[in-house]
């Protein structure tokens, strides 16, 4: 007849030597000859059950209670190895398949924009976010819209500043975006405010003149539009255009259709202002050409100027890209040559 | 314009620099587009000291010189001048230097004796007309140093200023000293006028006739008697000189002095060759013919107007005189004319000549109708002070209509509602006199204004505003925002199309091009366009740029070819590119419109079609270079894909129709219909055209015109529930004639199953051994659903038996074991 006291001797060797042969098990199999030893029919813990029927009555309680635990104990122990084993397994397995991540990915050829529609985009975005939004107007113009209307008669030295490819005596092509403030005027009543994207022709061509080239002209017309206002909203589109630390130089100057007329300068991104080969050397680089809608082109869309008062402005598409971009030649945007456009 | 800044310093007093006036003048609108210094005659001149003197050994007149310009640097100079003192300072031009007249230095023997430079006269550093003694310098002035630096004084600055089209008054030195007056309150001094006219009666020698008065309202003239002609003195060639004007002599470039000074072109005769020494200005005969000053033959029309003498044409009036009354250096009498001509008509004039000069320039913009005998009278002054003679006492003013000058009321609020500036009334007041405007207060909201005649483009209230904002300067007005009512407009459907074709073309790996608007008959050739396409149907320019391209695209494929060229030429070998743009067609037909105040009514030719067209070619290989799997090349199924997804995006059904375009491979090609429309095409491109365009690579290309698109587009989407029952898939496959088209089973397939068949993919095609000869096999796979309950097999067993039974019964299939 068993002790108590060898028994609970023999309990606590069994946990230990189960422990320690739990832990060292390498895989499944030896895991489950392990669990077959102590736990199963024939195991020591199972067989240390049997063993209770020998031991006083009074005596039985406190061993089952002990043996039971050590039961559960290995339980847990084996339950955790196996997990653990499983996911050493696992991990073993997906370590097979480990890939080169350096090698290059498998793209979908993707394209771009051209630089031109894009910078024409931005601007758009600019103007849409200030509530203006987009007309449109043919490329192919009567002398009439393009010129007549916007205060340059037959004959009006003004007819200079652009020199114009005919079609007939009558039609041209558009010089600049300009017609279209005029078909908006007639065919809609204020308030305005539209931009108007679009190609624009003259005859020139050279490293910094195109044939053809893209404009934004913008019309604003309503009651009490005034020159601060025009000044405001030209800071407002330069500010997210170039950068809130560009500053502005309004300079007064001629356009036929607006009086008082202005060019305006931006500090020159290059040199910060202070002078360089690009600004040559005077800190400034001429952007765009505005003013308040002169009462004559007015009158020609039956406005009434003393009511109504308006700003426009006008800007080169290709100008602005080539500072942005840092663009020599106008001529590059127009030969699409991948190497250019993909640069974008 | 080229402005000297000491000849400008004669006419105002400004305590500013010259870049801050500049400055100045750039805000007001007048853009200065460079400053220039320049030391004209002083390039090589330094100054040197007298150190010894000899007696040339073969002159009693000339001397040698040892100058020194430094420590151990002496020059040997054999010199002339009857005032050299050893000792003086004088100024040495060394060899390479190059003087006021243009000569160069050299080393040379002078008499036999090597003279290593020159001590320069006033006159020969274009100082002043003193040529007969040496100039010296003052007894501090250091050795050495270059003349420049000793005499700033006579260093001039160039003020390059772009002049705008309406600024004709400020097309002379005068008007931009008025400005710069204006600007910095400066004060503006005009030249005097101190006429010493001794002569007998101008009238006793001659006479002005005006016949053309419209076109010549003023006409001006004097005589001066006994004049020499001889070269002009040191300052008047210097002046005229910076300003980039060549002297002729010196009563010609008096002509030019008052031109720049004042901004009146003026005109010399030579009085003598005047027959009936008497001035007729009348309209040109037709084709009267007339040899202007530069040697040219001119044939003039009824529309021009000349200056006459008693018997023939002597002048293009206000454009060019005639060779035939030119002043030389036999010239005794000068009659001067100064006159005012119409604007447009001179425009007219020297455009059809195509002949511009300094004086059509002005007269175009405008001189001053009041300033024509001031001109006259400064000019005359000027002659008889540079080449002697007697003035014939009055001028001659033919003047038949006063002028009467522009009155105009500024009402004040308005100026400052319209700038955004609170400017005081008073402050409008001032900036108006400063630029000789007379103003008086009518009450505090008017001003009443007198223009003064030389701001011929001041002629309403808002001219007025202008010049006060732009002499008070826009830069000190505050920026403000809009503050009006802003007016949603819906974004056209148009732009919306335009967007999305362009976003799934760059999706499908797309590069966008912009080309010029611009082709040539050559490029539709090219693509052997038949005549009586409407591609043909061209508008055409009146002055192209070259000849080759003298037409607007009616279609965007040429430029893309030649943009797939270039880009082969550089290797690319995965090719994709579009472009969105406008073409032209041409349409016969007229408009009556009405124009302008006149409200005449006027026949106009139509405008041409503008349609928003797309195009893009795809070559080379269909992906990129990727190491996992070879690359395959585009075909024909690669471009349709890409329409397809067009498309799909934009929501539009669509067919292709087999068609021949003569550009395109005859049996790879298609018509893009929409509702059976026409939109576009599609294919490869035909092996002659490529060899034409030097392609090697085959090429896919489409073009379609998105306005006929646009119509079909629905832009809303209508939700439908998603499904509840579940869908029953069942593959096909059957063997059809080669004659039969995909699209043809399809068809048939959806048109039997009718609603409960949900979706049919074709998902392979077989042809080869496998099959019978003249067959092709076509897997689809087949989706069916009911939305209302779920399919018994039964009932998709009976449709997918029926439609194998009508394959087999239509179109000669059979299904593949």
């Amino acid at each position: 007849m068993s002790s108590l006291n060898e028994i609970l001797t023999e309990i606590s060797s069994i946990r230990a030597e189960a422990q320690k042969e739990f832990q060292n098990a390498q895989n499944q199999i030896e895991l489950s000859q392990i669990k077959a030893k102590y736990l199963g029919r024939q195991g020591s813990v199972t067989r240390l059950l049997k063993r209770l029927s020998e031991l006083p009555p009074e005596e039985r309680p406190q061993i089952g209670s002990a043996v039971n635990l050590l039961k559960d104990e290995l339980n847990e122990l084996y339950e955790k190895m196996e997990l653990k084993i499983k996911k050493n397994a696992q991990l073993r397995a997906l370590e097979q398949e480990r890939i080169d991540i350096t090698l290059p990915g498998r793209r979908q050829p993707y394209g771009r924009k051209h630089p031109l529609t894009q910078v024409t985009d931005e601007i758009k975005e600019i103007f849409q976010g200030m509530g203006f939004s987009i007309a449109e107007g043919p490329e192919v113009e009567y002398d009439y819209y393009n010129f007549e209307a916007l205060n340059m008669p037959k004959n009006h030295p003004a007819r200079d500043m652009q020199d114009t490819f005919y079609i007939s005596e009558d039609i041209v092509l558009r010089t600049h975006t300009s017609p279209v403030q005029v078909r908006v005027m007639e065919a809609q009543k204020p308030p305005i405010r539209v931009i108007v994207p679009g190609k624009v022709y003259r005859h020139d061509s050279d490293i910094t003149h195109s044939p053809m080239f893209h404009q934004v002209e913008g019309l604003l017309v309503d009651e009490k539009v005034t020159l601060g206002d025009l000044k405001g909203t030209l800071e407002v589109f330069v500010h997210k255009m170039f950068g809130k630390e560009t500053r502005l130089r309004f300079r007064a100057s001629f356009f036929p259709f607006t009086e008082p007329s202005a060019e305006v300068d931006i500090s020159c991104m290059i040199c910060k202002g202070n002078g360089c080969r690009v600004c040559s050397q005077t800190g400034w680089l001429e952007i765009l050409g505005c003013g308040m809608v002169d009462p004559a082109v007015f009158k020609a869309v039956n406005y009434d100027s003393e009511k109504y008062t308006g700003f426009a402005f006008g800007m080169g598409v290709e100008r602005i890209a080539m500072l942005k971009y840092g663009i020599d030649d106008i001529r590059l945007f127009f030969e699409n040559d991948l190497r250019f456009l993909k640069q974008f | 314009m080229r402005v000297s800044y000491s000849w400008l310093k004669d006419y105002v007093d400004s305590p500013l620099s010259v870049e801050e006036i500049a400055e100045s003048l750039t805000r007001a609108g007048l853009q200065v587009e460079s400053i220039l210094r320049q030391s004209p005659g002083f390039q090589g001149v330094v100054v040197g000291r007298i150190r010894q003197i000899q007696q040339h050994p073969q002159s009693d007149k000339l001397s040698i010189c040892l100058v020194e310009v430094g420590p151990g640097r002496e020059f040997s100079v054999v010199c002339g001048a009857p005032n050299v003192v050893v000792g003086a300072k004088v100024p040495l031009a060394l060899e390479g230097a190059e003087l006021a007249d243009g000569t160069r230095i050299t080393s040379s023997k002078i008499r036999g004796v090597l003279s290593q430079g020159m001590i320069c006269s006033e006159k020969e550093l274009g100082l002043s007309e003193v040529a007969d003694r040496i100039l010296i310098l003052p007894e501090q002035t250091p050795v050495g140093v270059p003349l420049s630096e000793v005499l700033p004084e006579h260093q001039d600055i160039i003020l390059e200023i772009a002049i705008t089209p309406n600024r004709g008054d400020c097309l002379s030195l005068i008007g931009i000293a008025r400005e710069v007056a204006a600007l910095t309150n400066g004060v503006l001094k005009k030249p005097p006028i101190t006429l010493q006219a001794l002569g007998a009666p101008i009238s006793q020698f001659t006479s002005v006739t005006l016949q053309a008065p419209s076109l010549c309202p003023r006409y001006t003239a004097s005589l001066i008697r006994q004049v020499e002609i001889k070269p002009s003195p040191a300052w008047l060639k210097n002046r005229l000189e910076a300003v980039g004007i060549r002297s002729i002599n010196n009563v010609v470039d008096v002509t030019n002095y008052v031109m720049m000074e004042l901004g009146q072109p003026l005109h010399a005769f030579d009085f003598d060759k005047l027959e009936d020494h008497r001035i007729v200005v009348r309209q040109a005969e037709e084709n009267e013919r007339l040899t202007t000053l530069d040697g040219v033959e001119r044939i003039l029309d009824h529309e021009m107007l000349v200056i006459a003498d008693g018997k023939r044409a002597i002048g293009i009036a206000g454009v060019m005189g005639g060779l035939n009354t030119e002043v030389e250096n036999t010239t005794r009498h000068i009659l001067l004319e100064s006159a005012f001509f119409s604007p447009e008509s001179i425009r007219r004039t020297s455009k059809k000549l195509g002949l511009r000069t300094e004086a059509s320039y002005r007269f175009e913009r405008g001189v001053d109708p009041l300033g024509t005998p001031l001109a006259l009278k400064r000019a005359t002054q000027l002659i008889q002070e540079v080449a002697g003679g007697e003035v014939a006492s009055g001028i001659i003013d033919e003047f038949p209509f006063p002028f009467s000058p522009i009155r105009l009321s500024l009402r004040t609020q308005r100026a400052q509602q319209i700038l955004g500036a609170d400017l005081a009334p008073q402050q409008m007041k001032s900036i108006l006199v400063s630029l000789e405007f007379s103003v008086s207060e009518k009450s505090d909201e008017i001003l009443d204004v007198e223009v003064p005649s030389h701001r011929s483009d001041i002629t309403r209230e808002i001219d007025l505003i202008e010049e006060v904002g732009r002499i008070y300067g826009y830069d000190k007005i505050p920026s403000t925002l809009p503050s009006g009512r802003i007016v949603p407009q819906d974004e056209k459907i148009s732009r919306k199309v335009e967007s999305l074709v362009q976003q799934v073309l760059i999706g499908e790996g797309f590069y966008e091009v912009i080309n010029y608007s611009f082709m040539g008959k050559s490029a539709l050739d090219k693509l052997k366009i038949p005549e009586s396409d409407y591609r043909r149907r061209t508008v055409t320019l009146e002055n192209p740029i070259i000849e080759e391209q003298n037409q607007l695209r009616t279609t965007l494929i040429p430029h893309l070819l030649e943009n797939a060229h270039l880009n082969f030429k550089y290797n690319v070998d995965s090719l994709r590119l579009f472009e969105i743009s406008r073409v032209f067609i041409h349409r016969d037909g007229s408009v009556s419109r009405v124009y302008g105040e006149t409200g005449s009514a006027r026949e106009m030719a139509l405008l041409p079609e503008e349609s928003l067209f797309v195009a893009g070619v795809m070559g080379g290989y269909r992906e990129e270079v990727y190491w996992g799997e070879a690359r395959k090349p585009v075909t024909f199924y690669d471009l349709k894909g890409v329409l397809e997804n067009i498309f799909s995006i934009l929501k539009v059904s669509y067919k292709l129709q087999n068609a021949q375009i003569p550009f395109l491979h005859p049996a790879q090609s298609a018509e893009i219909q929409v509702e059976g429309q026409t939109v576009g095409y599609l294919g490869k491109i035909h092996p002659e055209v490529a060899e034409v365009y030097e392609l090697e690579q085959p090429l896919y290309l489409f073009e379609m015109n998105l306005d006929q698109v646009i119509p079909h587009v629905r832009p809303s989407v209508s939700f439908k529930p998603l499904p509840k029952f579940p869908s029953v898939r069942r593959d096909l496959a059957v063997l059809v004639p080669l004659t039969v088209k995909a699209e043809d089973v399809e068809t048939q397939i959806r048109k039997v199953a009718g609603p409960i068949l949900e979706d049919v993919k074709l998902f392979d095609l077989y042809q080869g051994e496998q099959i019978a000869k003249g067959f092709v096999s076509l897997a689809y796979s087949l989706v069916y659903r009911n939305p209302e309950r779920t399919l018994t097999d039964a009932e998709v067993n009976l449709v997918h038996s029926q439609i194998i039974q009508s394959l087999e019964q239509t179109l000669g299939a059979r299904l593949r074991e």
